[in-house]
């Protein structure tokens, strides 16, 4: 039965090397068909969003956060990349429901080349990050970004891989977390660092922050986006739930890989 | 038979109807019990006790009326999904392909289809990117390759698919209804190819209503039938078997 299993195609790991390449420039390509701004889509969102905020907490509520807007943009961007992935992530294997069903192969990399789509986009919004914090004077583009920028994105990457594993699993069966996740992505927006600071939650709900993984994530992107270090407990933090989640996200699409051709 | 590439020991598959049926999270928060015992009550019996042993190098036909389970078993073959009872082996590296042009994308070009593709069944990108241009005359597409999918006809985009397939290097082929697209010249070339991988020894399940495709490629045939291999055999006296089994209802 070994021989039959969706990953004996070719098992060398060069092969999947090749299978994430095509899926992601699939993704890309389709992407972008027919659109005018094509990558400009990733840049422009979260920048709307931070105009939005900025007008929001800092023109009407004058929250006390030094160098606002690039503040938010350094947790925007990041964020947007988690977001995006987990959105995506409850059709990833029902919208190539015609390769699950009809070709073997080792379906998670589906999963693989759109968190690693959505991590291209953020890494090509980082140059205009930099330009912006030398344009406004906040922030420093540090030699640290060379080094830890590679060591975040590979824990980010991680740990929505993970995630979003789990998700595209489950949404197979169960088309509601599809609402689900819209819904939790909203919530898990506000009570994440990205808009305040997280000095600033009451210390009654610090222990709360501390759950939520991507408080550590985001916390640690914009220590080095902003101020070139690294803060190396909400790192190891992150990096730890990063490795449970993909243990854990692999568990569950092994269970219930062997189920996808049936149902969808 | 000593050393079959291809063995179903008393395989069953049953289909839980219940997976993709209503109530989801609701019912399973609600009420998880039931819910886990509706899934696992409403099931769908496919294959029930089929044993059937492919030698390495054979042409065998799958025969049987529609819903018997003939996609079924090349899905099973092909390793998408899984047996619920007894064993099966499957000794070689399969052409994991039940449907021409499966997963291509509307959107993209013909020529990004094939890199697609051709990845997903086991070649190389380099692979494909060298047998590109021998991919695409086979299809005869030189001139509407670099056109998205969705302008291609049922007939091209089944080409095109058969060509990709031609172009792998499997050990065994799953052939499934394939050859019903097409025109009669491409269906001529399609059986040249299959002869081709005949000679260099190449295991071949075919599934298919075209009789005269069957006594064409086949060396032996098996009727699915009641869930079990029925019938399994010589082809002619499959197709009579066939005929006699269901002439009353045909």
């Amino acid at each position: 039965m070994e021989a039959a299993s969706p990953g004996h195609v070719s098992p060398q790991w060069k092969h999947y090397v090749d299978l994430v390449l095509a899926l992601t420039i699939k993704e890309i390509k389709v992407r972008y068909k027919r659109t005018v701004l094509g990558y400009g889509w990733s840049l422009l969102n979260p920048m709307v969003f931070a105009v939005t905020y900025w007008i929001a907490f800092k023109a009407i509520l004058n929250v006390k956060i030094e160098g606002y807007f690039i503040f938010l943009l350094a947790g925007l961007f990041p964020w947007q990349w988690l977001n995006n992935s987990l959105q995506l992530a409850p059709r990833a294997f029902i919208n190539n429901a015609s390769l699950v069903k009809k070709i073997a192969f080792p379906r998670y990399l589906i999963v693989a080349s759109s968190v690693l789509t959505e991590g291209l986009h953020f890494v090509l919004c980082l140059p205009v990050l930099a330009a912006l914090a030398l344009l406004f004077g906040r922030g420093t583009v540090s030699p640290a970004w060379l080094w830890g920028a590679p060591i975040l994105f590979v824990v980010q990457g991680m740990m929505t891989y993970g995630i979003a594993l789990a998700v595209a699993s489950f949404c197979v069966f169960f088309r509601d977390l599809e609402r689900l996740i819209g819904l939790g992505m909203t919530v898990l927006f506000f009570v994440t660092p990205v808009i305040y600071e997280r000095q600033m939650v009451p210390a009654m709900f610090q222990p709360l922050i501390a759950l939520n993984p991507f408080t550590h994530l985001i916390v640690a992107w914009r220590g080095l986006l902003l101020d070139g270090t690294m803060e190396w407990r909400a790192l190891g933090m992150a990096a730890l739930i990063a490795t449970a989640v993909v243990v854990v996200g692999q568990f569950v699409f092994d269970r219930l890989q062997w189920k996808f051709a049936e149902a969808l | 038979m000593n050393d079959p590439i291809i063995e179903f020991d008393r395989v069953g598959k049953t289909y839980a109807l219940a997976l993709h049926r209503g109530g989801g999270i609701k019912n399973l928060i609600l009420n998880p019990p039931r819910a886990w015992k509706n899934m696992r009550a409403e099931s769908r019996v496919v294959l029930a006790d089929f044993s059937l042993q492919v030698a390495r190098g054979e042409s065998v036909a799958v025969m049987g009326r529609n819903g018997a389970g003939k996609s079924t078993l090349l899905a099973l073959i092909a390793g998408v999904i899984r047996p619920t009872t007894g064993t099966l082996s499957v000794k070689g590296r399969v052409s994991p392909l039940l449907e021409l042009g499966a997963g291509f994308h509307p959107e993209l070009t013909g020529r990004d289809n094939v890199m697609l593709n051709g990845v997903l069944l086991g070649m190389r990108r380099a692979e494909v990117a060298a047998r590109m241009d021998s991919i695409v005359a086979f299809a005869e597409l030189e001139d509407s390759i670099d056109e998205p999918v969705r302008t291609f006809s049922t007939g091209m985009t089944a080409r095109l698919g058969f060509s990709v397939a031609a172009h792998l290097d499997p050990e065994i082929l799953l052939i499934d209804e394939v050859l019903a697209v097409g025109d009669t010249a491409f269906q001529a070339k399609c059986i040249g190819k299959i002869r081709e991988f005949q000679r260099r020894g190449v295991t071949i399940v075919f599934v298919s209503h075209e009789l005269q495709q069957i006594r064409e490629i086949c060396h032996r045939a098996v009727v699915v039938a009641e869930h079990r291999a029925a019938f399994v055999g010589d082809v002619p006296e499959a197709i009579a078997w066939y005929d006699r089994a269901f002439a009353k209802i045909a």
